[in-house]
């Protein structure tokens, strides 16, 4: 599993690549827990590179948004695999995690 | 034909197991996303026996695939005292998100990705079996 970020005037994008599952889950919380988000700057997590993910995963992404959501940052989903994107529908993680189409979409 | 596997606590007992998982895709020609699903059953089931079962003894999961047709049986066993996994309450997903827990999700995905399960206990092993439809 690997974290990148890519910074715009914008927006920011993480990417989350490879496996977040139980092996990997504590390392991402800690990854996460050490981000510092920028106040008002909307986020998209880029998904396209996600290959699993499991309920381990899931509690992680599941914080991350909790902690958008307190700290007033829009966040969404971006190019989820048609897997990923089942899990999180099974999880009804899609009612409080919105899925981006497009980012002009999305900072509108 | 039918595939064992036996699981211990260690890093290393996981992987080898979604490798050899990975494997059997070309094997018996079913799709990658079904060889993600099983791997996911078993993780769940294996992260959560390792995480509540008590370490005063070895403990381990035997895990079993056998191509059946169109359906896959995947025969899960553990050591631990007496427990259904499967009669864990699923979260209610439809919860508005301020009122969620992180958790719980590990079972109500288990329950999805199969088709049927049965829980037994014989021989002092919890005895898990599920089918599931790859075709």
């Amino acid at each position: 599993m690997q974290i990148t970020t890519s910074d715009s005037n914008d927006y920011i994008i993480i990417n989350i690549i490879g496996r977040l599952d139980s092996g990997t889950a504590e390392e991402a919380e800690h990854w996460i827990s050490s981000f510092s988000m920028q106040p008002g700057k909307p986020l998209i997590m880029d998904f396209a590179e996600l290959e699993y993910i499991s309920s381990a995963g899931l509690r992680v992404i599941f914080n991350f948004a909790r902690s958008l959501k307190k700290s007033g940052n829009k966040f969404g989903v971006w190019k989820a695999q048609d897997h990923i994107r089942e899990i999180f529908e099974i999880s009804g993680f899609d009612s409080f995690i919105p899925m981006v189409n497009t980012i002009e979409e999305f900072l509108e | 034909m039918k595939v064992h596997f036996f699981l211990d606590s260690s890093e290393d007992s996981f992987e080898a197991f979604r490798m050899q998982c990975e494997n059997l895709a070309e094997t018996w020609d079913v799709s990658h996303k079904i060889i993600l699903e099983i791997i996911l059953i078993i993780e769940e089931l294996y992260t959560n026996f390792f995480k509540y079962c008590s370490t005063e003894f070895a403990n381990s999961i035997e895990v079993s695939l056998e191509r059946a047709g169109p359906d896959l049986l995947i025969v899960y066993k553990d050591n631990g005292p007496v427990f259904n996994p499967l009669q864990v309450e699923s979260p209610d997903i439809r919860r508005p998100f301020e009122e969620r827990q992180a958790g719980g999700l590990g079972i109500h995905l288990v329950r999805h990705f199969v088709d049927s399960y049965t829980y037994a206990r014989k021989d002092e092993k919890n005895i898990l079996r599920f089918t599931k439809t790859i075709k």
